[in-house]
Parts: C-alpha cells; sequence; structure tokens
C-alpha cells in the first residue's frame, strides 16, 4: 500500500519542447476537463500532486491531470543561468505544455512557488485559463525574504540552512543536496532568477487561495487574497508541507474548480 | 468472515516512521481498494496513502497525531473469507467506482 502503488499505471512521460528549445516534461492523467498542476520550488510534480492523492481526487471527480515539472526541476530542461528563470518564462513552458496537448483552455492549479508561474501565466494567455486554485503563498517573495546569497549558498556550498532562521526553507534545503538527482545548480538559478521578478500578484479569472493556518509563507494572505479578488480558504494546524496533502484543501478546490458556490 | 492487518510500509528515501495527520475512513466504513484511506507526514513531505484494500474498516492502531514506525500494524480490514483466501496473490486492477465521500468543510 505504499503511495507509489499506482506507479505501474501511470501515463508516459510526455514532453513539450519551448520555442527556446528546452523540453518540459509532463504526464497526462486520463480524464475529461484535465487540470494542470503546476508544482512549487525543488520538488516535482509527481511529489507534489500524485503521493499527495490529488491527480486520485481529480480522477474520482471525472476530472483529468496534467502533471508537469517546471523547468530546472524533474525532467524537464535544467538550465543553469538565471536569466532562464522568471515566473512568466516558467508561464511561458507551461503555455508550450497546453498547446502540445492541443487544448484551448484549461483550469490550473498551483502550489507555493506554482502559485506564482499559475498567476504569470494567467497574465500571459488569459483566455486560456478558466478557473485557477493556488495556494502556500501570501504576499512575501520568499527568496528575497530570505536572502537569494543565503538560500544559494545553503544550495551550493552546503552552507548551515540554520542561517535561514525559522525558513520553511531551512529544512527543505537542508534534505536537497542529499536527494538524488537534483540539479543544484539550475535551483540555485532558479531561486536568483524568480527573486529578481516582481510578484505577479493580480488575477483575471476566477481564483481561489488556499493556505495553511500554521504556515508563516503565506504571510499577507489576506492581502493578497483581496488583490487576487480571491475566495480565501484557510485549513487550521496545516503548515506549507501538510496543506498540500490536506482533505480540507481537496474538498474546498474540486467544487470551486467545477464553478460551485461554496456555503 | 476474517480480518487483515496493514503495517506502514516502506514509504521510501529511508525514512523509518510517519505521522499519522488525518484518517480518511471511519471503523465501520467499506472502502474499496486504491480509495484514500490515511494521510500521513513524514519528515520530508506529506502524502496520501490509498486503501490497499477492499473491505470494511474494523479498527486503528495508530491515531491522529501519533507517530507509527515502518512494518508496525497501522489498520485492520474485516473482508469476506473469499477475499481473505486470496491475499498474497496480485490484486486484479479495476478502475475504481466514483466514490461521493467529499463533504464541504463543516466551517
Amino acid at each position: 500500500m505504499s503511495g507509489s502503488g499506482d506507479e505501474d499505471h501511470n501515463p508516459p512521460m510526455m514532453f513539450a519542447t519551448t520555442p527556446s528549445g528546452y523540453r518540459i516534461a509532463y504526464r497526462r492523467h486520463p480524464g475529461e476537463r484535465p487540470v494542470l498542476l503546476v508544482h512549487g520550488f525543488a520538488t516535482t510534480g509527481e511529489l507534489t500532486w500524485e503521493s499527495t492523492g490529488w491527480v486520485r481526487a481529480l480522477a474520482e471527480a471525472g476530472r483529468g491531470a496534467i502533471v508537469v515539472d517546471l523547468r530546472g526541476h524533474g525532467a524537464s530542461s535544467s538550465p543553469h543561468e538565471p536569466a532562464d528563470y522568471s515566473p512568466d518564462l516558467l508561464a511561458r513552458d507551461l503555455l508550450a505544455v497546453i498547446d502540445a496537448e492541443g487544448l484551448d483552455r484549461v483550469d490550473v492549479m498551483g502550489y507555493s512557488m506554482g502559485s506564482w508561474v499559475s498567476l504569470a501565466l494567467v497574465a500571459l494567455a488569459p483566455t486560456r485559463v478558466d478557473r485557477l486554485v493556488i495556494g502556500g503563498v501570501g504576499t512575501v517573495e520568499q527568496f528575497g525574504h530570505w536572502g537569494v546569497d543565503a538560500v544559494r549558498a545553503a544550495l551550493l556550498d552546503g552552507a548551515d540552512p540554520a542561517t535561514l532562521g525559522d525558513s520553511p526553507l531551512a529544512p527543505l534545503l537542508g534534505s536537497i543536496r542529499q536527494a538524488p538527482g537534483v540539479d543544484t545548480e539550475a535551483l540555485a538559478a532558479c531561486v536568483a532568477g524568480m527573486a529578481s521578478h516582481p510578484l505577479p500578484l493580480s488575477s483575471t479569472v476566477p481564483t481561489m487561495l488556499v493556505v495553511g493556518d500554521a504556515d508563516p509563507v503565506t504571510a499577507g494572505r489576506d492581502d493578497a487574497a483581496a488583490a487576487l479578488g480571491a475566495e480565501l480558504v484557510v485549513l487550521p494546524k496545516r503548515n506549507h508541507v501538510t496543506t498540500l496533502s490536506a482533505r480540507g484543501f481537496k474538498q474546498a478546490a474540486l467544487p470551486f474548480l467545477e464553478g460551485a458556490v461554496r456555503v | 468472515m476474517a480480518e487483515i492487518t496493514f503495517d506502514l510500509p516502506d514509504l521510501g528515501e529511508g525514512l523509518q516512521e510517519a505521522t499519522v495527520l488525518e484518517w480518511l475512513v471511519e471503523a465501520g466504513d467499506f472502502v474499496e481498494r486504491n480509495a484514500p484511506l490515511v494521510e500521513v507526514e513524514t519528515t520530508k513531505s506529506a502524502v496520501e496513502l490509498p486503501s490497499p484494500q477492499s473491505g470494511t474498516i474494523a479498527r486503528f492502531h495508530v491515531q491522529e497525531g501519533e507517530t507509527v514506525e515502518v512494518g508496525s500494524a497501522l489498520i485492520t480490514f474485516t473482508v469476506s473469507d473469499d477475499q481473505a483466501g486470496i491475499v498474497g496473490t496480485v490484486p486484479v486492477e479495476e478502475p475504481p467506482a466514483r466514490r461521493v465521500r467529499l463533504q464541504l468543510p463543516e466551517d
């Protein structure tokens, strides 16, 4: 009963090619009106959306899913230049995946850094996104907040991530360097690139923001929801990691994606 | 009728234990194989484990908030004798029937 029990039945890894020649990896899980799922920093689509039960929950609701690996992550191209990373550039990669699948419009879900990429996608191609659910963000860009140099040093030089204080990045960075197959140079470039661009804190499509009550990354959540015109859902006792797998997140997001009004 | 107990599976990456965040079923529920069973947190991530078995939930061995080691008892199912007899064989993969367990939050 391991969480990997469905791996044998996973659809094959596909690749969309961007105009600049990068390859963006994704899996298309069967089902109608697939939801594009966008993971956060230093993880993968599979760890974020498959292990946590999201693909299963969408399937039960009759919905398909497109699980991507952002550039710099998982099986996608991983350039090492900070100039290759921004919310807009990563959003263009998502557009390449949507195009490759021949879809006119999709619902989109993003978490943490993936929320910013999803919002950039709305700004880039507002007619291609129907409804948007994002989570794990507030009004604070985390890399700049904790210090790009400190984050990069923890990634590249093994500097003690304790210098990052109580940042949720600290335990993450501590484990990343030992994880197999992780391109720390690409992640360091991602940190620098993303931090050098303003957060795309606006939305022109119906938007829901889901945050854990115990997640400091979501500081400013009320202001963020107001700026986005988003419905705000706060999950009690959940932190940045455990929000993602929470049943409450699914119970809020799935009806929202169907256009239901919450009571 | 017979009982089958499942242990916490190996979650990979050398993880030795996990904490139960939330049970997604209740004692007495009939649960189909691959339906969401329990949400657990490790030092690295949070994951939702699907049910390894179709059957009725007899009892939990770990309460929410408690930590359990890999290989320790997690949950016991009550199953028909027919099903008990085939344990150990590779289950036939069937598309899960649609289950409507989702409810709006109570707040």
